[in-house]
């Protein structure tokens, strides 16, 4: 079971001028395994991994879902997989205002339609350090507590796939490495986990590595 | 997490403009729950007034007609008489079937008497139009010095009146109605003889100024019914032929107080329209600005998995729930400056005012949350579509392509 995409192809305006951010790729996002897709800013990742997640459709190509071939659904279904499947940790501060870091993971859980098994996300939890945040507003966190706290509230939903644009961006080597550590164990109880980033400690941890420029991508390690 | 539990979270601590909406929702249910009470009182006081007026001419002395008018719609002491010759006349027309004789005499603002107001003095013997809702009101008829008073009146502390340094026990109170019948007391002929007396001793003159026996001489005004089939109108004019006298046809007046209340009601419904237009516009504006400026939050919301329906009735919800509460704070403080000086309005509008009873208040109440949840709601789903079609893209703005 995996994210298939085969031969996607995405187009922006950009200055009047017709820009390919996704030229022609095909990728794999096997369950089990940490990939990394890794690249120069402005090649393209970023909207791979949206159209990977279904929140972009591309103008060429397909992608699948395990069985289900997402740019054929309509919106609504394509939100539905989405909220069950996929767990996503954007690069931007993306808490919800007015709800505690708690209430996040609950209004997560209740798209995803189930939740991560109680003693597991506890875990998680603690691990990522954050136990004693459960009750705070996200205004009231620092950038790094706000990203732990997205990658936690991804997890809870007990998604199959996890995605993640830059998620050790910002934070330091501890943490970084703390959030490293949670995508492993996640690998390793079966789910799939995309990342994109420029951080070379990611890189590292790869078990499938591509690389993107200029909206194409090469296969570089296969773990 | 149930979409209302994250509606008022949101709303409690991480809204953007919503207490905006709320104060415009306030606005608008106050207007409108103001405007209503006052429509619907005025419009029960002109049914108290029609209901209560019994005669279909009054003949009052030439230049009292806007005194007796008033003492009908508001209550205003006035004092005036005339010959009471005139009776057997008017009892003799064609077309009139029965004839009534009224006294008016107001009390003085002065320690002789407890409250300036105007005293009615009425012939129980051929009385057809105070008699009747008094014992609608009571199961009585008045008796020799007997007193019934107003709903509007004050009492001494002992329920009783002083009139021209004279007691007198009330004996009953009326219903209220909303018209100047509220703010005066009523007795029979034989009471008024001996008001009139004492009056005379304040310096007050009715009549001719003799003693005894005035109120067989002399009177304020006649109430006239007329037959059935009959032309008021004819009637009327016959009677204005006495250059001494005055005449009143009720369905004018009636018809005057229904135009003035026509006009008041007219205005209300137009600032009402006006007020449910602009809070609805702002609203409008407000909730437009407060989806552009949570684009980002609903783009996580739809990568978290959030159909466009679930963000459009977020939304929805928000403006229900901050269009409610205003809505409900602005009937509360609407109620706060009606209820507490509807006499004061009645007075400054000079017109018959009743407010209504709780199941008027109730209805006046559910309608103006009405309005102003169409007002919050309707902007809600333009605004709720609008959101729900944000792209999730707009969280690489940030970041990168």
């Amino acid at each position: 079971m995996s994210i298939e995409s085969v031969n996607i192809t995405k187009e922006y305006e950009r200055r009047g001028k017709t820009f390919r951010a996704v030229d022609d790729v095909s990728i794999s996002i096997p369950r089990g395994k940490i990939t990394v897709v890794t690249g120069n800013s402005g090649s393209g990742k970023s909207t791979l991994l949206n159209i990977l997640a279904g929140m972009i459709v591309p103008e060429n190509g397909t992608v699948h879902i395990d069985d289900v071939e997402l740019p054929c659904l309509k919106n609504k279904e394509r939100d539905k997989i989405r909220g069950e499947k996929i767990g996503i940790v954007p690069q931007v501060q993306s808490l919800i205002g007015g709800l505690t870091v708690r209430e996040n993971i609950k209004l997560q859980q209740s798209f995803s339609g189930g939740a991560a098994d109680e003693e597991r996300l506890a875990f998680y939890i603690k691990d990522l350090g954050i136990e004693d945040l459960m009750d705070v507003f996200p205004s009231s966190l620092s950038g790094g507590e706000m990203k732990r706290a997205a990658v936690v509230r991804a997890i809870s939903g007990d998604h199959d796939y996890i995605f993640a644009d830059e998620p050790t961006g910002e934070l330091d080597p501890e943490n970084a490495s703390r959030i490293m550590d949670a995508f492993r164990k996640q690998a390793d109880e079966g789910k799939g986990i995309l990342l994109i980033t420029h951080d070379s400690h990611v890189e590292e941890r790869a078990d499938i590595l591509y690389r993107m420029e200029n909206g194409h991508l090469t296969e570089e390690k296969v773990g | 997490m149930k979409i209302r539990e994250v509606a008022l979270k949101k709303l409690i601590y991480g809204s953007i403009g919503g207490s905006a909406v709320f104060l415009f929702a306030l606005l608008l249910s106050f207007t409108v729950f103001a405007g209503r009470i006052l429509d619907t009182s005025l419009t029960r006081g002109l049914g108290n007034l029609r209901e209560r007026l019994g005669a279909d001419i009054a003949v009052v002395p030439k230049g009292s007609e806007t005194g007796y008018q008033g003492i009908l719609l508001s209550g205003e002491p006035v004092e005036c008489s005339m010959d009471r010759s005139l009776e057997d006349e008017l009892r003799s027309m064609d077309g009139i079937e029965e004839v009534t004789p009224v006294i008016y005499l107001a009390s003085l603002n002065a320690s002789c008497c407890s409250v300036p107001i105007q005293i009615i003095g009425y012939d129980p013997e051929t009385d057809f139009v105070t008699s009747p809702w008094i014992s609608e009101d009571y199961s009585l008829q008045l008796g020799n010095g007997d007193l019934i008073a107003g709903a509007n009146i004050a009492l001494d502390g002992n329920n009783t009146l002083t009139f021209f340094g004279r007691t007198y026990d009330v004996k009953a109170r009326l219903n209220r109605t909303g018209t100047g019948m509220d703010k005066s007391v009523y007795v029979t002929f034989d009471v008024m003889e001996q008001m009139i007396a004492d009056a005379r001793e304040k310096g007050i003159e009715f009549g001719d100024g003799s003693d005894a026996g005035i109120t067989d001489r002399y009177v304020s005004a006649f109430l006239i019914r007329v037959e059935d089939g009959a032309d008021a109108d004819v009637i009327a004019g016959r009677i204005s032929r006495n250059s001494l006298v005055s005449v009143v046809q009720s369905k004018n007046m009636i018809s005057s107080v229904t135009d003035g209340i026509g006009i008041i009601s007219k205005i209300l419904t137009i600032i009402t329209w006006i007020m449910e237009i602009i809070v609805t516009l702002v609203t409008a504006i407000l909730s437009v600005f407060r989806v552009n400026a949570r684009r980002k939050e609903w783009a996580v919301l739809r990568m978290m998995g959030a159909s466009e329906s679930w963000i459009l009735r977020l939304i929805l919800l928000e403006n229900i729930i901050m269009s409610c509460a205003g809505a409900v704070l602005g009937i509360i403080l609407a109620s706060l400056a009606v209820f507490p000086f509807s006499v004061n309005v009645a007075d400054a509008i000079g017109l018959p005012y009743y407010g209504p009873g709780l199941p008027g208040i109730i209805k006046v109440s559910l309608l103006s949350i009405l309005i102003t949840l169409i007002s919050g709601a309707l902007p809600g789903i333009i605004a709720g579509a609008k959101a729900g079609k944000t792209d999730c893209y707009v969280l690489m703005r940030d970041g990168e392509n």
